[in-house]
């Protein structure tokens, strides 16, 4: 009798607690309903507790006391052992990425620059959002990844409808947008990422490290590419992966002042059109010897600009050849091999991180042919096409998308499309990094394959900040790719429909043999 | 103990309900999963059609892709289904036992209360494994036969795994301190369901409250595995769920043996 007493408090306890919680979910508010069911609830689960532990000790004699508190303590030994795995485990458990496009694995950069910040004085990721928008979720998520990189990086989520002064402050436009604090309590520097991927907050944390900035000079004037130029053609996206990496881009007009300013960290100097002077070319040519310059240069096939002597003098030589690949098909109307698609990588700084499957892409290009110039110089290739690739030496004369003739003598090699060089002149030691394209850096390309990560890990290398050195996010494809319905049809058919039927099958026959035994 | 796992699975599929539970889980997936193929192919093509601009010119909304017109609802929706068959088979596990009597002769044996629990706990756990296999084969067939690669659906699977042990876990608990199969059962979706989600709670309670009851409730855990991100803490959880019920029913068959 009094078991069921309190079996059946105890499930009356139950139910009234929950028709509480239920009412209280649906209508958001208290009422006399709810209120009661939860009071009620709670005293008859309470009661049947009781009534348990006083039957259990009647029913129970001195000898059996012991047991059964060592029953319990192990019980709860077991319970407490469970919940602190857990907390070990969520504290320092580890995720592992099992998206298509490795959505949540953070960039090597990205972990670079949280941990730089997160040394120093700490950085917070605070996602403002309104309820209900489906954007939130991968956000959130991003956002704890990137902060699971430093034990002084946070992450935390707020309501935008109950951040006016926020809203105000850093000029929040829409949910789903992320600020990005560095410094104790939040800090003072911040940046606002309003389409929150992990390549637009790597830039933003980026933007928040050591303000100190190497200062880059661009040659202009004959031709060069430009960085202000916004079309598919111009460099702009290159100039703003230079700043947010912590450069100050400034012109350097060879024709008018030679020489490079003392305050260069390095020259860039990309696909001249024209030749450029012979005194622009002896500024270059002393910067390296004398000053220990840095020199990141961009060749294109069929242009003589008057740098590829520059460069063949120091071990970098470049015949005006275009790189034909058989292995690249034909890309964006190009003759087939024209633009290749490269893979292989020397063991070079320049080509850290990038491997069989992190591919590059150029855009018809010349090679290098790399030697020493004096014993103690270190000349080499960096990125090299297939072994399949050939040299056609007339690219002025190829028209359009005029498929080159392979000559006879046509001899196929690993030919260098980026090769690099460290020389000790004048008592300093100079850099070079080659490319035999310009397209390959262009806004059209920049963010193709790794095209990004080789042209900033070369000027790093160049202007000796081998520490910045990295792969940086890329912004993963959604998984918009159609499954034919057909396909998916006829699946649920061979298979979707058939293996419950088979489940039914057998269910019967076991319970029909069950009733005739 | 070998012998009790075998006795219960025979009990297990010598009764129509396990077959009733596969059966179900497996259809309702098969023709969800197709559905929803279905409707996110007409949205992609909607949207990819000539006259907005094809595949090329991202006229494709981010929201329509497989993860979030797809796994995501389907998880979903397969999450709160396994919510009633589950019970359905845990409730007779100790429940069927004290009502027949029979457990008096199983406490009386030689083996341990834990030994009793872990045989009952891995062949009801075996289960859940079999069903979600067995749901999992349609869907599987489909991302195959799409060219898609199944590391995103695998993670899915686990997640509802996981979840599948998690409520049997509170199932096996229920079970053990009743002795009628339907307290067992009600019982059971009524625990889970308040266990389930206490985001709605949040508006109402102070910050850290709330990160309590998150890290307590079922879903949030559960819903990582939809993201595709497999965590070890999500992992614990329901492993850390069924060792801590493992541990309550033990208590329990202590108790009868001592209490009768």
């Amino acid at each position: 009798m009094a078991t069921k007493a309190t079996a059946g408090m105890g499930t009356l306890g139950v139910i009234a607690l929950a028709f509480g919680l239920a009412s209280f979910q649906v209508l958001g508010e208290w009422n006399a309903f709810n209120v009661g069911n939860l009071v009620l609830g709670a005293g008859l689960a309470a009661l049947g507790t009781v009534n348990a532990f006083r039957r259990l000790a009647r029913r129970t004699t001195h000898a059996d006391r012991g047991p059964t508190i060592e029953a319990g303590l192990t019980t709860l030994a077991i319970v407490w052992g469970a919940v602190l795995v857990q907390l070990a485990v969520a504290h320092w458990g580890p995720r592992f990425d099992w998206t298509f496009e490795q959505r949540f694995a953070i960039a090597p950069a990205t972990a670079s620059v949280v941990k730089q910040l997160g040394d120093d004085e700490g950085v917070r990721l605070s996602l403002y959002g309104m309820q209900g928008d489906p954007r939130l979720r991968a956000t959130r998520l991003l956002l704890e990844q990137i902060a699971n990189e430093h034990p002084n990086a946070y992450s935390d989520e707020r309501d935008l409808d109950l951040s006016p002064e926020d809203e105000d402050r850093y000029g929040i436009g829409s949910s789903n947008s992320v600020v990005v604090r560095h410094g104790a309590d939040g800090g003072d520097r911040w940046r606002l990422v309003e389409r929150p991927t992990e390549g637009a907050l790597f830039e933003a944390l980026a933007q928040l490290r050591d303000p100190v900035r190497r200062v880059l000079y661009v040659a202009a004037g004959t031709g060069e590419g430009d960085l202000e130029q916004t079309d598919d053609a111009g460099f702009s996206g290159l100039r703003a992966a230079l700043e947010t990496e912590g450069y100050e881009v400034r012109p350097y007009p060879s024709a008018v002042h030679p020489d490079v300013p003392g305050d260069a960290s390095g020259l860039l100097v990309i696909a001249p059109e024209r030749r450029m002077t012979d005194e622009a070319l002896a500024g270059v040519r002393r910067y390296l010897d004398e000053r220990g310059g840095r020199l990141v240069a961009f060749l294109e096939p069929g242009r003589a600009s008057g740098l590829e002597d520059i460069l063949a003098d120091f071990g970098l030589a470049s015949p005006d050849a275009l790189v034909v690949d058989p292995v690249t098909g034909a890309i964006e109307g190009d003759s087939p091999g024209t633009s290749p698609i490269v893979n292989a990588y020397a063991d070079h700084p320049v080509a850290s991180g990038l491997n069989r499957n992190r591919m590059t892409f150029f855009r018809r290009a010349r090679a290098f042919l790399p030697r020493k110039p004096r014993p103690d110089d270190r000349v080499g290739g960096a990125v090299y096409a297939s072994g399949e690739s050939w040299l056609y030496d007339a690219p002025a004369k190829l028209r359009g998308n005029e498929t080159p003739a392979r000559p006879a003598d046509a001899r196929s090699d690993y030919h260098a499309l980026v090769a690099a060089g460290q020389y000790e002149r004048g008592g300093h030691m100079a850099r070079i990094v080659a490319f035999g394209d310009s397209s390959f850096a262009s806004n059209r390309y920049l963010r193709a394959l790794f095209n990004l990560d080789l042209v900033m890990n070369a000027v790093h290398w160049a202007v000796e900040r081998e520490a910045e050195i990295s792969i940086r996010p890329k912004s993963g494809g959604l998984l918009q790719f159609p499954v034919p319905v057909q396909t998916a049809l006829n699946a649920l058919y061979g298979v979707g429909l058939l293996l419950p039927e088979l489940i039914v099958m057998v269910g019967a026959w076991v319970w029909l043999r069950r009733r005739s035994a | 103990m070998l012998a009790l796992m075998r006795k219960e699975a025979t009990v297990l599929f010598a009764s129509p309900v396990a077959y009733f539970v596969l059966t179900m889980v497996a259809l309702i997936t098969s023709i969800s999963f197709f559905e929803h193929l279905r409707l996110y192919n007409h949205q992609l093509f909607l949207f990819a059609s000539s006259s907005m601009g094809g595949f090329e010119t991202d006229t494709i909304p981010d929201y329509i892709n497989l993860r979030d017109t797809v796994f995501l609802p389907v998880m979903e929706q397969l999450g709160l289904l396994i919510l009633l068959p589950i019970p359905l088979v845990t409730m007779r596990v100790f429940a069927e036992e004290r009502s027949l009597g029979t457990d008096e002769l199983l406490l009386t044996s030689r083996l341990s209360a834990g030994q009793i629990v872990v045989a009952k706990f891995a062949v009801t756990f075996a289960f859940i494994a079999l069903m979600m296999t067995v749901s999992f084969v349609y869907p599987a067939t489909a991302v195959i036969s799409g060219g898609l690669g199944l590391q995103h659906l695998l993670a899915v699977y686990l997640g509802l795994v996981m979840l599948g042990i998690g409520i049997a876990s509170i199932g096996l608990v229920c079970s053990a301190f009743t002795g009628s199969q339907i307290i067992a059962a009600v019982s059971t979706v009524g625990i889970t369901f308040l266990l389930y989600d206490f985001s709605w709670t949040f508006e109402f309670i102070g910050e850290e409250t709330a990160g309590v009851l998150d890290a307590l409730s079922l879903h949030p855990h559960f819903g990582r595995f939809s993201e595709g991100l497999v965590g070890a803490a999500n992992v614990t959880y329901f492993l850390c769920l069924a060792v801590i019920s493992g541990a309550v029913v033990r208590f329990s068959l202590d108790l009868r043996r001592v209490g009768g």
